[in-house]
C-alpha cells in the first residue's frame, strides 16, 4: 500500500543549523495496517507524515502509494489518496465556513470543481444523513459556521471530512493532544470505529505510550529521524509501556556507545 | 444641495464597486493587495484612450474590467510563482502600472468631452428619454452596476471554485490538504478583484469626463476604509451581508468625505488636503475598537473604583 524507501529528509541544509530530519528511512505499510508511532519531541515523526502528506518534499528517497510513485507530487495532488488529521483542531476546518461548506469542499476533493452551486439540496441531505451516523447532533446545525464548534467537535468534522471520500491513507498527526482527556478518549474511539468500518490503511503519531498499544494493529518507534522498533502481532499483544520504555532506553543507550565508538 | 448630494451618491457607488473589488483581496483571501493603486487609473485609462479614439463605451468599460483582471493575474503570479510577498508582488505591480498607465494614454491625462465628440456612458444614459432628472438616470445606473456586481458576487463565492476561494483565505493548510491547488484560487481572486477596481476606475473617468495618470493615488486607503466602515457599521457574517457591508460602507465613507470637502474650509482646510482628510478618516475608523475599549474600561474603572 505504502512503500517508502531511503527517505532522507534535511532542513537547512549546508548551513550549521543543518539538522536531518529523516535519516534512511524504509517503511511498508500493507493495506488495513494501523500503524501507531512513537517517539520524543525531534524524533522526526510529523516530519515522516509531513512527507507522506506532501507537505515537504524528501532531499532522498521515495514514497509509493499504492505502486504509484508521489514522491514528487504537491500536497494538493497527493490528497486524492491522503486524509490528513492535525495536531490542532483549527487546521483541519475552516472557521468562517459553515459546516455544510466544509462539507462540500471535503466532498469536492480530487473532484473538478465548476461554477455550479456548492452546497446544494441533494448533498445537503447527503450531508445531513452521513453526519447523523456520528452522533454528535452536529446535522442539525449544518447551517453554523464551523468557529463556533468546540475544539473536539471541530476534530470530528475533520476526521467525518477525512473520509468523507475513502481516501486510501489516514494520516493522523497527534489528533487528539490539544484536546482535553475526555474529548479525547471519544475522539480516539470515534477514529477508531471509522478506521475499523471503513478499513483504512493508517498511521497515527502520539505522544501516549499506552494509546500507541491499545490501538492499532503496529507499532514503531522513531528516535532521531530513524526507526528504530517495529513490532505487530502476538509480540505487540504482550507489551506493556514499560517494556516499551524499557526497550526505548535499551536501543537509546546501545546508540550511544555506538556513536562513542566512532568518535 | 441636490447637486451635492447625488454627486456623493454618484461617487459613492463607483466606490462601492472598488470596495467590493478590495473586499475580496483584503477580507476574503486575506491578500494585502496594492496592485488597487495601479489597477483603478489602469481601468480609467484603458476605457477613456479607447473612447478617445471613437471606441464604443460598452466595449471600452469592458476592455478595462478584463485588463484590470490581467493585472490582477500579474500580481498573482509573483506571489504564487515566483514566491514574492503579496505586499511586495502587489507594490511591483502598481509601480510597473504607473509606467504602463502612461504609455496607454500617451500622456498624462485624457479629456472626455461631448464638445470633442466623445461618446461616454453617461453621454448614452443622457439620451435616455424616461420622466426623470438625468441625474437621476445616472444614479439609477450606477446603483443596477453595484447590484449586479454585488448579486455575482455573493453567487460566486457560494459555487465550487468560490467556496474554494474563500477556504484559501481562510485556511490554506486545510484547503490544500483537500485536494485544492491555492496558486490557481489565488490568481482567479485576485484576478477578479482588480477587474472590478478597473471597472470602477474607467466608470469614474466617464463620469468625470477625464482620466489622469494621478488619479489611483491612494485608492487602496479609500477602498479599505469602505471596508471597515462598512464593517463597523454592519457588523456581518453571512458572505451576502458582509458584501452589502462594504456597499453600505463606501457609501457613508464617500458622504463623509464629500462633507469634509464641502464644509471642511470652515476649519481651514483646503482641497489639496483631500488625502489628509482621507488619511486622518481612516485612522479615526481603525482606532475606534481601541479606543471604544479604553473609554469603556475607564468608566468600569470609576463605577467600581
Amino acid at each position: 500500500m505504502v512503500k517508502i524507501e531511503n527517505l532522507t529528509k534535511i532542513f537547512f541544509r549546508g548551513t550549521v543549523n543543518e539538522n536531518i530530519a529523516i535519516k534512511n528511512i524504509d517503511l511498508h505499510v500493507p493495506a488495513q495496517d494501523f500503524i501507531t508511532i512513537v517517539g520524543s519531541n525531534g524524533a522526526g515523526k510529523t516530519t515522516l507524515l509531513n512527507l507522506i502528506s506532501g507537505r515537504f518534499l524528501p532531499d532522498v528517497g521515495n514514497i509509493k502509494i499504492n505502486e504509484y510513485d508521489v514522491t514528487n507530487l504537491p500536497d494538493y495532488e497527493r490528497a486524492k489518496f491522503v486524509g490528513r488529521i492535525f495536531q490542532n483542531p483549527l487546521e483541519g476546518t475552516a472557521a468562517s465556513l459553515t459546516i455544510e461548506e466544509n462539507l462540500a469542499i471535503a466532498y469536492l476533493k480530487g473532484k473538478r470543481k465548476g461554477l455550479h452551486l456548492a452546497v446544494t439540496r441533494r448533498r445537503r441531505k447527503e450531508f445531513r444523513e452521513r453526519l447523523s451516523e456520528l452522533g454528535l447532533n452536529l446535522e442539525n446545525r449544518l447551517q453554523d459556521r464551523v468557529g463556533l464548534l468546540s475544539g473536539g467537535q471541530r476534530q470530528a468534522l475533520a476526521i467525518f471530512m477525512a473520509i468523507l471520500t475513502h481516501p486510501q491513507l489516514l494520516l493522523l498527526d497527534e489528533h487528539t493532544a490539544n484536546l482535553d482527556p475526555k474529548t479525547a478518549q471519544k475522539i480516539l474511539s470515534l477514529t477508531d470505529k471509522i478506521i475499523e468500518e471503513n478499513q483504512l490503511t493508517t498511521l497515527m503519531v502520539t505522544h501516549n505510550m499506552e494509546q500507541a498499544l491499545q490501538f492499532g494493529t503496529r507499532t514503531i518507534m522513531m528516535h532521531e529521524g530513524e526507526i528504530i522498533l517495529d513490532i505487530s502481532g502476538k509480540k505487540r499483544e504482550k507489551l506493556t509501556v514499560n517494556d516499551l520504555l524499557d526497550m526505548f532506553f535499551q536501543i537509546k543507550k546501545e546508540k550511544l556507545t555506538e556513536d562513542k565508538l566512532l568518535l | 444641495m441636490i447637486g451635492f448630494a447625488f454627486s456623493a451618491l454618484n461617487e459613492g457607488m463607483l466606490f462601492a464597486i472598488l470596495a467590493l473589488g478590495v473586499f475580496i483581496s483584503f477580507r476574503i483571501l486575506h491578500f494585502p493587495d496594492l496592485t488597487v493603486d495601479g489597477s483603478y487609473p489602469l481601468g480609467a485609462a484603458v476605457a477613456a484612450s479607447l473612447i478617445a479614439r471613437n471606441t464604443d463605451p460598452i466595449t471600452a468599460t469592458l476592455a478595462a474590467l478584463l485588463i484590470g483582471g490581467i493585472a490582477g493575474l500579474f500580481t498573482g503570479v509573483l506571489h504564487t510563482k515566483l514566491k514574492i510577498a503579496p505586499l511586495l508582488s502587489g507594490i511591483l505591480s502598481m509601480i510597473c502600472l504607473y509606467s504602463i498607465n502612461l504609455r496607454i494614454m500617451g500622456k498624462p491625462n485624457i479629456s472626455l468631452s461631448p464638445y470633442l465628440g466623445h461618446k461616454t456612458l453617461i453621454t448614452y444614459l443622457k439620451k435616455i428619454s424616461l420622466p426623470l432628472p438625468t441625474y437621476c438616470i445616472i444614479l439609477l445606473f450606477f446603483v443596477a452596476v453595484v447590484i449586479i456586481s454585488k448579486v455575482l458576487i455573493d453567487l460566486f463565492f457560494h459555487t465550487e471554485i468560490g467556496l474554494a476561494i474563500r477556504a484559501t483565505g481562510d485556511n490554506e493548510l486545510m484547503i490544500r490538504s483537500q485536494g485544492v491547488n491555492t496558486d490557481i484560487t489565488k490568481l482567479i481572486g485576485l484576478s477578479l478583484s482588480n477587474a472590478l477596481v478597473a471597472l470602477s476606475g474607467a466608470l469614474y473617468a466617464q463620469y468625470q469626463g477625464f482620466s489622469d495618470i494621478g488619479m489611483g493615488i491612494g485608492m487602496i486607503v479609500a477602498g479599505l476604509a469602505s471596508v471597515i466602515t462598512g464593517q463597523a457599521l454592519i457588523p456581518a457574517k453571512k458572505l451576502g451581508m458582509m458584501s452589502f457591508a462594504v456597499i453600505t460602507g463606501a457609501i457613508v465613507y464617500r458622504a463623509v468625505l464629500a462633507a469634509a470637502l464641502k464644509w471642511g474650509y470652515n476649519f481651514g482646510f483646503k482641497p489639496t488636503d483631500l488625502k489628509l482628510i482621507t488619511g486622518l478618516l481612516v485612522i479615526i475608523i481603525l482606532s475606534f475598537p481601541v479606543l471604544r475599549s479604553k473609554f469603556k474600561l475607564k468608566i468600569l474603572q470609576k463605577k467600581i473604583g
